[in-house]
């Protein structure tokens, strides 16, 4: 399971990507990235998914989560993403579709 | 709080709180015994060396989503410490209802265990995996 990273310096900039990222770490890797000061965890937002978690059925709340953590409590069925993709820095990034492709392709699917 | 009966304690693991699953609980907190006994002495010298800590839970078994099972197995092959907390009444923490808590890891799990016509019961142990060891915060 991935999770969200955010380098913290140019040299981990350099080997990951600048800003929020996204990376498909074993624990023991995402724990030493961490530990090393170079990556942090970038909180993400869940829902409630089950009567006996520690917040209330039905509530989402944001939080980082180290990967093994995230996958016993998805895995169990106590809590679930609410966004996949990067919500915090992600309005930098270029649209992949130029506007009028966009528009063209939203059309074909209407008719 | 005087002396009282173990009715309703509380046991969170992973922030799943599975007390209405359990039956038995126990918090151990100890210390290593050491021997400083020197040539001359007529009685022992002890001293206290490195702590340890375990939490020890006995639980209903339940294979349902988001019940006992599906919240120990992940854990059983994690190696990201979880936070346990063990209080003795399901209120919140006080001066006079402090919790116990620590960073652990599942080093036991009892997939089945039991006899016939007998609930079917499950034995998690935890055993501390930080340098804080227990903590009994009471806020």
């Amino acid at each position: 399971m991935t999770n969200l990273y955010r380098a913290l310096t140019p040299a981990a900039e350099a080997a990951f990507s600048d800003g929020v990222f996204e990376a498909d770490f074993t624990s023991s890797q995402e724990r030493d990235w961490l530990d090393s000061g170079l990556l942090e965890l970038v909180p993400r937002r869940y829902r409630v998914l089950s009567d006996n978690y520690e917040l209330p059925k039905d509530n989402t709340f944001v939080a980082t989560m180290l990967v093994e953590i995230e996958q016993a409590l998805v895995g169990a069925g106590h809590i679930e993403r609410v966004d996949d993709e990067p919500s915090e820095e992600d309005e930098d990034e270029p649209e992949d579709e130029p506007v009028e492709e966009a528009e063209a392709s939203a059309t074909q699917e209407e008719s | 709080m005087s002396a009282f009966t173990l009715t309703d304690a509380y046991v969170s693991i992973n922030g799943v709180v599975l007390s209405d699953h359990g039956n038995s609980v126990t918090v151990e907190d100890n210390r290593e015994t050491k021997d400083f006994t020197a040539f001359g002495a007529t009685s022992k010298a002890v001293g206290k060396g490195l702590g340890d800590a375990k939490i020890t839970v006995r639980l209903f078994q339940d294979f349902a989503s988001g019940k006992t099972h599906a919240t120990l197995q992940p854990l059983i092959g994690s190696t990201t410490p979880v936070t346990i907390e063990v209080r003795a009444t399901s209120a919140a923490r006080s001066a006079t209802n402090p919790a116990a808590v620590m960073s652990a890891l599942l080093f036991t799990y009892n997939f089945l265990q039991g006899d016939i016509g007998e609930p079917s019961m499950t034995t998690a142990e935890f055993s501390n995996a930080s340098q804080a060891g227990m903590t009994y915060p009471t806020a």
